[in-house]
């Protein structure tokens, strides 16, 4: 009884639920790389699809990967929708990278559910390098939208 | 600010309700010792805390894979050896003549350098490749720990106190705890040797 009390209770495993964004933002383009847990991106495209298992290692997974980050992120800059450009993605096990841009520079409003449906706890920090000096933000399952001027 | 969130992260890494490895060698690690004996916990903190930052940092800036099962294996038998230590002189604390800890500061540095690779892994494939954001997002995260640590102290030496207020001499407080530290993390280990 103690030890499937022990079993259920106790555990090594740290869940950090966390994505990265970086953006870079030039005068007629902002660079965009994030950086998510494969796990946990395999494991949210899985429970969009119903519960199919997703490989990201595989050519089938990254292009899954490509439409659950499209349905996702939202990028504005006043009230026109942006067109979110996927330029690559590369595995590691432990985590993801996918870089894409928009076109232009700042004002950006960022609507960010990226993992939201997954983890009640994700948080997505971004780290934005731009003309003007850094900005950083958080997006949250609460408040998933982020301005950027 | 999302920089100062790597401290909230930090924090709830040590006071993470799901994981007990790290906050259980803390708790194992000054239970032997009173609040007063501050130069002795403080110490085998201190240079645990330096183990683990310094470790974080190298592999942080030498961006090696660890494989992960390994690390976690160390973390555990760190976790075993420091409750087990407890346990095997029934609570006392164990000095040199001089009162100061000597060698314990080195295991207990030793041990701050598998936990640090261990924060790494977990931290590492996420960080920012900006080297301002890096760094600051690994002091934030550091300094978080450190706060969990001290958080867990704090509730050992409230611990302690209660206990000594129902009888228990400070030996068998440290001893419970340490036997109790011992049989988790030999539950850990055998889920980890499992899986």
């Amino acid at each position: 009884m103690l030890w499937l009390l022990l079993t259920l209770f106790c555990a090594a495993d740290h869940p950090m639920h966390l994505a990265a964004h970086e953006l870079t933002v030039g005068a007629k383009r902002t660079e965009w790389v994030v950086r998510l847990f494969t796990d946990d991106l395999e494991d949210a495209i899985s429970a969009s699809l119903g519960g199919t298992k997703v490989r990201l290692e595989r050519t089938e997974g990254r292009s899954q990967a490509e439409v659950y980050v499209r349905s996702k992120l939202a990028v504005h800059r006043g009230r026109k929708a942006l067109d979110l450009h996927i330029d690559g993605i590369t595995y590691k096990p432990d985590a993801v990278e996918i870089q894409m841009h928009v076109e232009g520079g700042l004002p950006l409003a960022i609507t960010d559910r990226l993992l939201h449906d997954r983890f009640e706890d994700q948080r997505n920090v971004y780290f934005v390098r731009s003309p003007k000096g850094r900005i950083d933000a958080v997006s949250t399952k609460e408040n998933p939208r982020i301005e950027l001027k | 600010m999302s920089v100062p969130i790597f401290a909230e992260l930090g924090f709830f890494h040590i006071l993470d309700a799901q994981a007990w490895d790290h906050l259980l060698f803390v708790a194992a690690l000054i239970a032997p010792f009173a609040p007063r004996d501050f130069k002795h916990w403080l110490g085998a903190l201190t240079a645990f805390t330096l183990g683990h930052t310094l470790a974080m940092a190298a592999q942080i800036a030498m961006s090696v894979t660890l494989n992960e099962r390994l690390v976690e294996g160390a973390v555990l038998a760190t976790l075993i050896f420091t409750a087990a230590r407890v346990v095997w002189f029934k609570g006392a604390p164990k000095m040199n003549r001089r009162g100061w800890l000597g060698p314990e500061l080195v295991v207990a540095a030793a041990f701050g350098i598998i936990h640090g690779l261990a924060f790494a892994k977990d931290l590492g494939p996420l960080l920012p490749s900006d080297t301002g954001a890096l760094w600051a997002a690994w002091g934030w995260f550091a300094g978080g720990i450190e706060l969990g640590q001290l958080s867990v102290v704090a509730a050992v030496f409230v611990l302690r106190w209660m206990a000594s207020a129902r009888g228990f001499t400070p030996k068998d407080f440290a001893l419970a705890l340490g036997a109790l530290t011992l049989g988790i993390s030999l539950h850990l280990a055998s889920q980890w040797y499992l899986v």
